[in-house]
């Protein structure tokens, strides 16, 4: 664990740096491999901009609405640049809502968008979970192999480290240019990736100390990533007949 | 091939992936133990906070346990942390508004400041919060502190509900956090 970093009189939390390094590569490659899904690099950044912008906002506003109380003798710290002043929640809804707005309006498919997002989603990941490893949080179950870890006063699977590494095998499915084995048609590569990354969830959970749990102890992550599987497969067998359909016809065209 | 043979039997191949994948879902539910949160005495959110003995500035022991059914708002700081002293006023306005179910306790780091320079701040401001003493770096070694200020949010059956690094907090920041807490309760 590693929550923060001393420079001279200086101290960086190391989770916050994690992330803002995420967010820079995940938009570098974002960047610079957009153009193989025929999508315009300024379009793609551009699009997940507005979406953050709108995100950031709409986070905020959620969050002094749900607290008005808490900014009643000082509404001008509304505009205070602390990131703990948000609904998470909603934040991501409003800028998943902007980012889907400004795509449809752009030439190209929503599916090649998604696909040029999927590099910068998986990179971001694999820094999410560096970054719950430096804080601590998303801690594991107790255990006596000999790679537990010490923390919070117990020995414990290194959660986050298994979850890092099944995002860094996220990472090198999703990022090669496999196009024409795997990646087709347009939205293979963003469906494959949520697929992936639900399953890690599924399998690092089993390991985690932290998840909160319904009925007979079943992990509610673990059923979120389910559902989430189950109806990335069923979209990924749509989009192969989809494909195999367009084969068919080019065929007979033929 | 391999990706052939899936795209040639994508549904027996979805079927099976849902399959092994609920029957990890219920072999975690069998087979993991319950969590430690809420059990162990460590300082990390969903854990109990630990408890400290310090001094006040009459020299009365004072403790965490003293404060047993409230929220308690545990501050650590030194006099010469300019974010620490400029985020007392938050904390005493958040006092002020809560007098009854809340309690601020301040931890003056006194090993690494002065018991003098620590006393002459809280008076200078006035601050009537509770202010303890650490003069042998016991509760700051408990705590793990290692920058300042730290504040823990804690609730009225000791869990440790949020931690924040650094500071200066605002009444904003405290006082939503405290509605959380109440929220949760």
């Amino acid at each position: 664990m590693f929550p923060t970093l001393s420079i001279g009189p200086l101290v960086l939390p190391v989770p916050a740096l994690l992330l803002i390094l995420g967010v820079y590569f995940g938009l570098t490659a974002v960047e610079k491999l957009a153009p193989r899904e025929k999508v315009a690099s300024a379009a793609a950044i551009n699009s997940l901009m507005m979406g953050l912008l709108v995100g950031l906002i709409a986070a905020r506003v959620a969050f002094v609405f749900r607290f008005p109380d808490s900014f009643q003798n000082s509404p001008w710290q509304v505009l205070l640049p602390r990131p703990d002043l948000m609904d998470l929640q909603s934040g991501f809804v409003a800028g998943l809502a902007a980012t889907m707005i400004y795509v449809s309006r752009k030439p190209g498919t929503v599916w090649s968008f998604l696909d040029a997002f999927t590099p910068g989603l998986a990179l971001f990941s694999a820094a999410w979970w560096a970054a719950n490893f430096a804080s601590g949080r998303l801690f594991g179950t107790e255990t006596t192999l000999p790679w537990g870890i010490s923390l919070w006063g117990a020995v414990r699977h290194p959660s986050q480290l298994y979850g890092f590494l099944g995002a860094i095998i996220v990472v090198l499915i999703v990022l090669p240019d496999w196009k024409k084995i795997v990646f087709q048609p347009a939205g293979m590569r963003f469906l494959v990736f949520l697929s992936i990354t639900a399953g890690v969830f599924l399998k690092v959970s089993k390991f985690r100390g932290d998840v909160p749990t319904l009925g007979v102890n079943i992990h509610t992550d673990q059923l979120f990533a389910w559902l989430i599987l189950a109806a990335v497969l069923f979209l990924i067998g749509r989009r192969i007949q989809h494909n195999s359909g367009k084969e068919a016809e080019y065929r007979e065209g033929i | 091939m391999i990706i052939q043979w899936i795209k040639r039997n994508y549904t027996i191949f979805s079927i099976l992936i849902l399959v092994i994948s609920a029957l990890w879902t219920a072999w975690t539910a069998i087979d993991t133990p319950a969590t430690t949160q809420g059990k162990i005495y460590t300082p990390a959110v969903g854990f109990m906070a630990p408890d400290i003995q310090l001094r006040d500035s009459m020299d009365n022991p004072i403790a965490l346990t003293d404060f047993e059914g409230k929220i308690v708002v545990l501050n650590f700081w030194a006099s010469w942390c300019p974010p620490c002293k400029a985020e007392m006023p938050a904390l005493q306005d958040l006092q002020n508004q809560f007098p009854d179910d809340l309690v601020v306790l301040a931890v003056h780091m006194t090993s690494q400041d002065s018991l003098e320079a620590g006393k002459a701040f809280i008076t200078a401001e006035g601050l009537k919060f509770a202010v303890g003493y650490d003069t042998q770096g016991q509760a700051a070694r408990l705590y793990q502190i290692r920058s300042m200020p730290t504040t823990f949010f804690i609730d009225s059956q000791g869990e440790i509900k949020d931690i924040v690094l650094g500071g200066p907090l605002s009444i904003a920041q405290l006082k939503s956090r405290i509605e959380m807490i109440r929220e949760d309760e």
